[in-house]
């Protein structure tokens, strides 16, 4: 449970601006970005956290697809393979302060190991042909934890 | 048996039939609007309380009805044992003992049937004897006796190879949100042929999502493909031999068994799909790139990187997992850079 305003618990950590050629967010001092180059596929960074002994992390996918942000945030929510779980959250629009997008979350099992908690936000601004996602996973016991991290992600995520 | 002092039949049948169509309706209403209410555009922790104290409605709603059921069914046999007397000419004693549970079973015909899931889901008999009723199961069971590979159902009931390798399948916790699931290995040793099939016993996923026999078909269907393809050594590779450090023979690895993981996931969810809609398999022996695209886009290339992380390579690397251009699953390791704590 977020027990502080996410807009108070930044102003009380030092943060790190990262820059990319289509974006830009801060993130905690401590943390880490990494880039990967993906063979014949889409970029993707990954921003590192260890938030009290627990590593997070969040991906950033640029995506090249035809079709809106809408479509694509409901198309990732209707595939995913779970029984439909009470945390589940269908996409929704939502304007934060420098974006807007749809925003969903789910709970993932494959059947054999823990669950996953899969939240995600597609932006509704096409960059040089790319839909961005910006997306958090994590066990569920420890959810609500990296949140917040999540949270200030998204709200000082800028694209250019 | 309270004593009947007057009773119009025909109006207490409509009755115990409004009932049953209530029934019915209930669950229709009950499901639809946990969808809604699940799907409602808000989100935090009260939200989560609310739909958690929803689903309690639910399910006390659902308790309640049946106790509906059993009261009408209670009714309706008063009816019957009335119109009987009221007949004479009948001994009592031989025909009330039978006549009111054939009468009830004849008067509610299809209605029950419709509704008797949510009441009464699907028992794994009920589920195994509809896939068989399918070519995609019979075939599944076929492949599964060509590798002296055996189902045993909880009644001793054994499905497929008698004299070879069982697999016991049962009801019980399966793991939150799953329907079902093929333990590998459920006592951690290597060591010992213990794989299972545990298909969900959650109270509510009994009753909504595994309730008919097709859907529970379905699920069986799944995951008695991965035991198949287990038996087929469709799920082992060898062991990997190299180092750490050897980030590319790591990558390579990796890739190879999740491309394998990937295959029978496209396996077992075409093979259910099959079943529960009575149509042919369609397995050509290729994993297409879309049909690996679907796998993964179904969040398993999250379940695969968090796997990774968590494990003892997400010690040293951080891991991407993505569909290359060949088609396969990739792995992409990047050293884990020094993370220093923070507090909030």
């Amino acid at each position: 449970m977020l027990k502080k305003n996410v807009s108070t618990i930044l102003k009380d950590i030092s943060v790190e601006k990262y820059t990319a050629p289509r974006f830009s967010f801060e993130y905690p001092k401590g943390g880490a970005v990494i880039e990967f180059e993906r063979e014949g596929s889409e970029p993707h960074w990954r921003l590192l956290v260890n938030l009290e002994g627990i590593e997070f992390y969040y991906d950033i996918h640029m995506m090249k697809v035809d079709v809106s942000a809408e479509q694509t945030a409901r198309a990732f929510y209707e595939n995913a393979s779970s029984a439909s779980l009470p945390e589940d959250v269908h996409p929704y629009p939502v304007l934060l302060d420098s974006i807007k997008g749809w925003r969903y979350r789910y709970r993932f099992v494959d059947g054999v190991s823990a669950p996953l908690v899969i939240e995600a936000l597609v932006l509704d601004q096409v960059v040089g042909g790319y839909l961005c996602r910006i997306q958090y996973v994590a066990a569920p016991e420890q959810y609500e934890k990296g949140l917040v991290i999540y949270e200030s992600l998204l709200r000082t995520f800028k694209l250019m | 048996m309270s004593p009947v002092i007057h009773m119009e039949i025909e109006r207490v049948r409509a009755g115990a039939k409004q009932l049953s169509q209530t029934a019915e309706q209930l669950q229709e209403g009950c499901s639809r609007l946990l969808t809604q209410v699940r799907g409602i555009n808000w989100q935090g922790p009260s939200r989560d309380d609310f739909i958690r104290q929803y689903e309690q409605i639910v399910r006390k709603t659902i308790a309640a009805a049946e106790e509906g059921i059993v009261l009408g069914q209670r009714v309706q046999r008063e009816a019957d044992e009335w119109q009987e007397t009221d007949q004479g000419g009948v001994s009592e004693l031989s025909v009330l003992a039978v006549l009111p549970a054939m009468t009830f079973s004849k008067f509610l015909g299809n209605t029950w049937s419709n509704f008797k899931g949510i009441f009464d889901p699907a028992d794994l008999n009920e589920g195994i004897d509809y896939m068989l009723s399918t070519d995609a199961g019979k075939e599944l069971i076929k492949e599964a006796e060509e590798k002296n590979l055996g189902f045993r159902l909880p009644d001793g009931r054994i499905i497929g190879s008698k004299d070879g390798k069982i697999i016991p399948i049962r009801f019980g916790d399966s793991g939150e949100g799953t329907r079902g699931v093929y333990q590998l290995d459920p006592d951690g040793n290597a060591q010992t042929e213990d794989q299972e099939i545990v298909i969900s016993n959650d109270w509510l996923t009994r009753r909504l999502e595994l309730s008919g026999r097709d859907g529970l078909g379905n699920t069986l269907a799944h995951e008695m493909q991965h035991a198949v393809d287990d038996q087929k050594g469709l799920l082992s590779t060898p062991p990997f031999e190299g180092s750490l450090d050897d980030e590319a023979a790591v990558e390579k690895q990796l890739g190879g068994e999740l491309q394998q993981h990937v295959a029978t996931e496209v396996r077992a969810w075409e093979r259910g799909s099959a079943v529960e809609s009575d149509r042919a398999y369609r397995d050509d022996g290729v994993v297409s790139r879309q049909e690996a695209q679907d796998i993964l886009n179904k969040g398993y290339e999250e379940r695969y990187e968090k796997a990774l992380n968590d494990s003892e390579i997400g010690k040293k690397y951080t891991a991407d997992v993505y569909l290359g251009e060949s088609g396969k699953v990739q792995v992409d390791l990047k050293p884990k850079p020094a993370l220093t704590p923070i507090s909030i």
